[in-house]
């Protein structure tokens, strides 16, 4: 009798490792039946299973989406979701999925693979370009006017948390991101403990969680408002 | 970065930020990927540290902009006000400079020589002559009985004609005193008289 496979609900809530919390770092799943699971899906797409390749495509389609959106934009992203789908599902049709365990890590390399292709090709392309029409621009990654609306806000709520902290942490923070000096670093110099340095990058992070909260439910009472005050006059 | 993150664990908060820095190596993002490739809840965590980290990067850059163009207008103020204050130090030297050369200090001027004159005409010897040390502040005396006891206008002349001081001799204690400041080279002079326009006694002096 054989055992019925995982879906690939299953098979992600195993991966997921549970509810994620920023400081966890432990797994409730089992990684042998996480390794199982691979071994089972693999097992599938090799044989042509229909269902397989939908469980292929449900567990790592958005991972996919996700880390080519980040890499190259969002231009032409579902095609290159679905390229890229495709060359991992001929690649473990063809055998080179040689440890079906190590699913994961073969897909990223094929992603990865994926978005260098791109990135060659589209140097290529705006080489031949440039030499015709030397106006070619890359394109901006904030091209919708609502991300950039988002991102002015964004950048507003920074700008605020920055001003409420003092100067000496204004520096810490400038270190970090801005000079991208290590944690390591601007400790050392600037006489702070890990945990200090902790505090006060989560302290900065949580205060613009709490601005921005504060700005939406602001932002939602205004238009309850004005919807009141506009529905008044009917 | 301590214990390596395996892909079917979340990865702590700091550990994606540090991954969003691109600030780790292959081995350490490598479990990190492979794991948000299947886990929403880390791919929405990261998406708002890439945005974080995005602003906080604009952020910071544009207030160490403003800071730098803050302290560069600080420094150019105070260049400015150093150069306005070295110009008026230059000023305030240049003044003092201009002051030394206008205003020479009295200071104890040094006496002036007394020389006793005997009017040529009067004791008729051409031989009788006034001595005076060269260059030097002469206070010339001239007996009352040559004028009367008022104020007479007195020259000097070179031996060769030419007039080389004029001035006043005023009466005191029963002599006429003419203070010629200006020191008279080395020569022969002749020292005139007048009552207006009459010359009343004419002196030899001699300087040396």
């Amino acid at each position: 009798m054989t055992e019925k496979p995982a879906s690939s609900k299953e098979l992600t809530r195993r991966l997921a490792g549970g509810n994620p919390s920023p400081q966890l770092d432990e797994t409730d799943a089992s990684e042998d039946a996480v390794y199982a699971g691979f071994v089972e899906l693999v097992n599938r797409v090799r044989s042509g299973e229909s269902e397989g390749l939908a469980d292929l495509y449900e567990i790592f389609a958005k991972g996919i989406r996700f880390y080519l959106c980040r890499q190259l934009g969002p231009q032409e992203l579902d095609d290159k979701v679905h390229d890229t789908y495709l060359v991992v599902v001929q690649a473990i049709r063809r055998g080179e999925l040689r440890e079906p365990e190590r699913l994961m890590g073969f897909v990223r390399t094929v992603v990865r693979r994926q978005v260098a292709a791109h990135i060659e090709k589209m140097v290529h392309v705006r080489r031949d370009h440039t030499e015709l029409d030397s106006s070619l621009r890359i394109p901006d990654p904030r091209s919708n006017p609502e991300e950039s609306a988002v991102f002015r806000q964004k950048a507003e709520l920074i700008r605020r948390v920055l001003h409420e902290l003092p100067e000496r942490d204004r520096e810490i923070l400038t270190r970090f991101y801005l000079r991208e000096e290590s944690q390591d670093q601007i400790c050392e110099e600037m006489g702070l403990t890990e945990t200090q340095f902790r505090l006060l990058k989560s302290r900065a992070k949580a205060r613009f969680g709490e601005l921005g909260k504060k700005k939406l439910t602001n932002r939602c009472l205004q238009n309850i408002t004005v919807r009141a005050s506009a529905s008044s006059f009917h | 970065m301590g214990k390596l993150f395996t892909p079917r664990s979340h990865p702590s908060e700091d550990l994606l930020e540090e991954y969003a820095l691109r600030r780790l190596n292959e081995e350490q993002s490598a479990p990190i990927e492979e794991h948000l490739l299947v886990c929403s809840a880390c791919q929405e965590a990261l998406a708002e540290i890439d945005d974080y980290v995005l602003v906080m990067k604009a952020e910071t850059a544009r207030m160490e902009k403003s800071s730098f163009r803050a302290r560069l207008e600080g420094i150019r103020r105070i260049a400015v006000l150093t150069r306005s204050w070295r110009g008026i130090a230059w000023a305030a030297a240049a003044a003092a400079c201009l002051m030394l050369v206008l205003y020479r200090p009295q200071g104890p001027q040094s006496p002036a020589v007394p020389v006793e004159l005997i009017s040529v005409r009067e004791i008729g010897n051409n031989d009788k002559v006034g001595l005076a040390p060269a260059g030097k502040t002469l206070d010339l005396q001239i007996a009352l009985g040559v004028a009367s006891a008022a104020s007479h206008r007195i020259d000097i002349s070179e031996a060769s004609g030419k007039q080389v001081w004029t001035g006043q001799a005023k009466p005191l204690d029963g002599k006429l005193h003419a203070l010629v400041s200006q020191g008279l080279p080395k020569g022969l002079y002749w020292v005139r008289i007048f009552d207006s326009s009459e010359l009343l006694a004419e002196f030899r002096l001699r300087t040396e």
